[in-house]
């Protein structure tokens, strides 16, 4: 999918330049790599893959291996017959640059689903949650002509869903708890709200408007994906993932500021109030995790530092995003817009790491373990700004530091607890020489 | 093959992986081929693309699991994220 979106993004440029283009050593490698890693996956599963697949497991593998190929098909179509004869001869498909990996993702965790042990249920929502970001990838299109890829994709989603429903016929709905329950809504009200217009854009004076879904712009696709996401594993595993539903908020308060930026002549549609209330509700649903949080001031006290140095983390990201820093702020942070998706990572990562650190879970490896997958997310962000830019700058180093620091602090809570930490007396004791007043 | 072997295969190619994306992905069809092509000055772009970077982390998931399997096989069963994780890299 990277090799095909590159090598579509340079025939565009090579068509300017009168320049052809091909695929490089890296994109062999890298697709060698990826072959190789998916036949390691396969051979260690093997056992389970040779026992007979029922039909229906066959024919979903089928529709999920269709809609992934859909989206390796070149998106540019040079003379494109659609078009007709326009002075440009060519068209770009593109559908949601960001809601396709959301796509990719939830594709491969649903495969597994399909085997016979897995409640119908999951795989139903699975099915639904895919149909749903493929309306969505398909929405940003807008009233352009499909080409036959959009309808294979749209054709492989609602084939899913059909396989998923004619298999559920043991299908038991369960009653939710109440918080659960409000926490589903709130999603799929953001989820609704992406289908309908997010931004309006108006030519100066009194010139025409065109309206944007929630789905074309960067941040608002992205909190659109993860409620998704979050309403695929609230429904179909009964687990409320708290890190999903506070950075989807994260995203729509991004979308809300970059979209209203005083320089800009859009404007908010109607569909963005309802994403905003969608959001405010999520925050509400996760904020009900703080009431199991030990109120004991000792413990509050002590960690102070940690969960100070995780909120300091996550704002530096949160902030870039919003687009209301000076140039020179934002174009200095290693978290700018290029690089999206370990600015996510790193998001859910330090709300996942913040979580556990407000919790009592007493030795937890994930309190050594995130700060450092955050320390290895970080310098590749920071290597990759430094190849594009050529300077590392103050808000990449305090990044590295805060996670050495999260690391640090992790650590001493595993082996010790922070809050038996102890400066030896030796330290702080002063002999005195025989002699000395 | 082999639970240890997988798991090998599996933290090489996605180190490899992550090594590829530092290289060209696309290059323009004239110019110097060869060694000398690392000094073209036409179209050419590394593997850190939108699509890129969304496989970058899945390939540091892919890595970082295969790894703590390999050193320590208990360790991702008590980081299991949901329950009956359809994947989680401790069932290979």
């Amino acid at each position: 999918m990277n090799a095909a979106h590159l090598h579509g993004f340079a025939v565009f440029g090579g068509a300017y330049e009168h320049v052809p283009v091909r695929l490089g050593p890296g994109a062999y490698l890298g697709m060698a790599c990826a072959a190789v890693a998916f036949l390691a996956a396969l051979g260690a599963r093997w056992d389970e893959l040779v026992r007979r697949p029922s039909v229906t497991a066959i024919l979903a593998f089928g529709l999920t291996g269709g809609l992934l190929a859909a989206y390796i098909l070149p998106w540019l179509t040079v003379h494109a017959p659609r078009v007709g004869r326009g002075p440009t001869g060519y068209q770009i498909v593109e559908v949601g640059n960001v809601v396709v990996p959301f796509i990719a993702l939830l594709a491969c965790f649903g495969l597994p689903l399909w085997g016979p042990r897995t409640p119908p249920g999951r795989r139903l929502v699975a099915a639904v949650g895919l149909a749903v970001l493929v309306g969505g990838a398909l929405n940003s299109l807008g009233g352009a002509p499909w080409p036959y890829e959009a309808w294979l994709q749209l054709g492989c989603s609602l084939g899913l869903v059909s396989v998923a429903l004619a298999t559920s016929r043991g299908l038991r709905i369960s009653r939710m708890p109440v918080a659960d329950l409000a926490a589903a809504a709130a999603a799929a009200l953001l989820v609704i709200s992406m289908f309908l217009p997010w931004e309006k854009v108006c030519g100066p004076g009194h010139g025409a408007c065109a309206t944007h879904s929630g789905w074309t712009e960067t941040n608002s696709a992205a909190a659109g994906g993860l409620a998704v996401i979050l309403l695929v594993l609230l429904l179909g595993f009964r687990h409320l993932f708290v890190e999903l539903a506070v950075a989807a908020a994260i995203y729509v308060m991004a979308a809300g500021f970059v979209t209203t930026q005083p320089h800009e002549q859009g404007h908010l549609g109607y569909g963005a109030p309802l994403g905003f209330a969608g959001a405010a509700l999520l925050l509400v649903a996760a904020a009900r995790r703080l009431a199991s949080v030990p109120t004991d001031r000792t413990r509050l006290l002590v960690r102070f530092a940690p969960t100070t140095a995780c909120l300091c983390f996550l704002a530096l990201p949160t902030v870039t995003m919003t687009g209301r820093l000076s140039f020179s702020l934002e174009f200095d942070s290693p978290w700018r817009v290029y690089w999206l998706w370990f600015e996510l990572a790193a998001i859910l990562l330090a709300l996942r790491l913040l979580g556990r650190w407000l919790a009592d879970p007493g030795a937890d490896d994930e309190l050594v373990l995130l700060p450092l997958a955050l320390l290895v997310l970080t310098v590749l962000d920071v290597i990759l700004a430094r190849r594009a830019f050529g300077s590392i700058t103050w808000e990449g180093w305090l990044s590295i530091g805060l996670c050495m620091l999260l690391a640090v602090l992790g650590w001493l809570e595993r082996t010790s607890g922070l809050e038996r930490l102890r400066i030896p007396e030796e330290i702080w004791r002063i002999d005195r020489l025989p002699g000395e007043s | 093959m082999s639970r240890r072997l997988s798991l090998f295969v599996l933290l090489a190619s996605a180190l490899t992986f992550l090594a590829s994306l530092f290289l060209r992905w696309v290059q323009s069809g004239i110019g110097t081929t060869g060694v000398l092509s690392i000094l073209d000055e036409s179209i050419s772009y590394d593997g850190w693309g939108p699509y890129g970077q969304a496989a970058a982390l899945v390939a540091l998931a892919l890595a970082a699991g295969a790894g703590a399997s390999l050193m320590r096989p208990q360790l991702p069963r008590r980081l299991s994220l949901l329950p009956e994780s359809p994947c989680s890299i401790s069932r290979f």
